[in-house]
């Protein structure tokens, strides 16, 4: 049986662990600040000024502008990126909100919060696993593929989301 | 109120004065008084309050909401707690010496103080931030009585406290004991549990004006001992109790000194001013709820 949970191949054992990265928690564009100084380094987002500066993992997102949300250890959502508004809903609104009331999984949602509690409870690799919206007037978009990482401070797990092409109504 | 321009505090918080100034227009803080000449001026409480913030949270609207509910009023409770939640004794210290630029020793203690450490206690799991806060506060106080004049009036208190090290009630009578020393009382605090016979020096020393119960963990075998050591010595001194520490609820005789520091002095003062019992509220208003251990007053007599 093939496994539908997967780890990252970047950072399997053997393999270049990859860099880690920091990005906006609103935008999710990249840091431009110099590596290695961080007394330089700026808690705010230079370029949208609505976003707080997170570090993951560099396979952690599929690229700059992504949907994602930021998960509390709780479950709490604590930020939706802007493209995130898109898929899941305004930030303002979600907020605070429970995970599994934005998003289920196909593969059962206790495997979905474990991932998530141990992304936000301690740095753990990037796994993807398919997840559905759970509104009912969510945008059908089918599933999407999730990829669930450690990101910081304070510590939390982004679930970063980008199309699958399956199951589109 | 200390401000600083729109340049300066984009440098404190890192960022932009264009973000900042977004930042008033959308969520309306932080919120800039105007000088005459019309330029924005910050408070840099505010500022160091969003400052923080930032760095717990993970977008900026939670960050200005909980910067808000921070920079309510100088020096909260709220704030001393969460100094605490941070381990971060420096803030506590400074939270304090905010509060003694604006209100008396006595209020900084029963209006910041207290209250945090109550509500600190009034937690569970967060027990390694409630002993910081615990030992913190008991510093705090100590060094507070350090610097007390010495007693301006003849008058002595001796204070039993029988609540155990480190516990709420024994930073409430440490509270009571720092407040009566300012007030001008020779004071000593004596632990409850000592033999009878190792307090009767101490009670010859100081000749107390008056006794007070605190603590609230006394039986009334202890109780009894203590007062039948006190009247053996000759002291005919009225002994006290203090937030509701007798160990039996409803009516028992013995007068109260209330339940915060500022209602004790002020009914003792009335006590010894006077030199008549009726002076002090002797039955407390509200049935207190029963702790365990206790036996009621009924039972008792």
């Amino acid at each position: 049986m093939p496994l539908l949970t997967h780890t990252d191949d970047h950072a399997r054992p053997g393999r270049t662990r990859t860099e880690t990265v920091r990005f906006c928690s609103r935008c999710g564009g990249p840091d431009d600040a110099l590596p290695g100084r961080p007394e330089l380094r700026r808690r705010v987002c230079e370029r949208c000024g609505m976003g707080v500066m997170l570090t993951a993992a560099g396979d952690a997102l599929p690229g700059s502008g992504a949907a994602f949300l930021i998960v509390t250890a709780e479950l709490a959502v604590s930020a939706v990126s802007r493209s995130g508004d898109k898929v899941f809903g305004e930030e303002g609104e979600l907020t605070g909100s429970h995970l599994l009331a934005i998003v289920t999984s196909p593969l059962g949602d206790e495997q979905l919060e474990q991932h998530v509690r141990r992304a936000a409870l301690s740095r753990t690799e990037t796994i993807a696993m398919p997840v559905r919206l759970v509104p009912e007037d969510a945008p059908p978009v089918g599933t999407l593929s999730a990829r669930i990482a450690s990101c910081g401070s304070p510590h939390a797990a982004l679930v970063a989301v980008e199309p699958s092409g399956f199951g589109i109504r | 109120m200390s401000g600083i321009r729109t340049n300066a505090a984009a440098e404190l918080l890192g960022v932009s004065p264009n973000t900042l100034r977004s930042w008033e227009r959308r969520f309306g803080y932080p919120k800039p008084r105007r000088t005459q000449g019309g330029h924005r001026q910050y408070d840099l409480t505010e500022l160091e309050s969003l400052r923080r913030a930032l760095l717990e949270t993970h977008n900026i609207s939670s960050a200005i909401e909980l910067a808000r509910q921070r920079g309510e009023g100088p020096s909260s409770p709220a704030r001393l707690l969460d100094a605490f939640d941070h381990f971060d004794e420096g803030v506590a210290d400074r939270i304090l010496e905010e509060s003694l630029a604006v209100r008396s020793v006595e209020r900084s203690v029963e209006e910041v103080l207290l209250p945090a450490l109550e509500l600190a206690y009034e937690r569970e799991g967060r027990d390694a931030e409630r002993e910081l806060g615990s030992r913190w506060a008991t510093g705090w106080l100590h060094a507070a009585r350090r610097v007390v004049a010495p007693a301006t009036r003849p008058q002595g208190v001796l204070l039993f406290d029988s609540s155990p090290r480190l516990d709420l009630e024994s930073l409430h009578v440490q509270a009571l004991e720092l407040a009566l020393r300012r007030a001008g009382f020779r004071t000593l605090l004596l632990a409850f549990d000592l033999p009878p016979e190792r307090i009767v020096r101490a009670i010859r020393a100081i000749d107390p004006t008056a006794f007070v119960f605190c603590g609230g963990e006394a039986t009334l075998e202890v109780v009894g001992r203590l007062v039948y050591t006190v009247r053996q010595v000759g002291s005919a001194g009225p002994v006290f109790e203090y937030r509701e520490s007798m160990p039996v609820t409803g009516e028992h005789g013995i007068p109260s000194l209330g339940t915060v520091p500022s209602e004790a002095v002020e009914r003792l003062k009335a006590y010894v001013d006077s030199g008549r019992l009726e002076q002090v509220v002797v039955a407390p208003e509200v049935e207190p709820a029963a702790r365990p251990g206790r036996v009621p007053a009924a039972a008792n007599s």
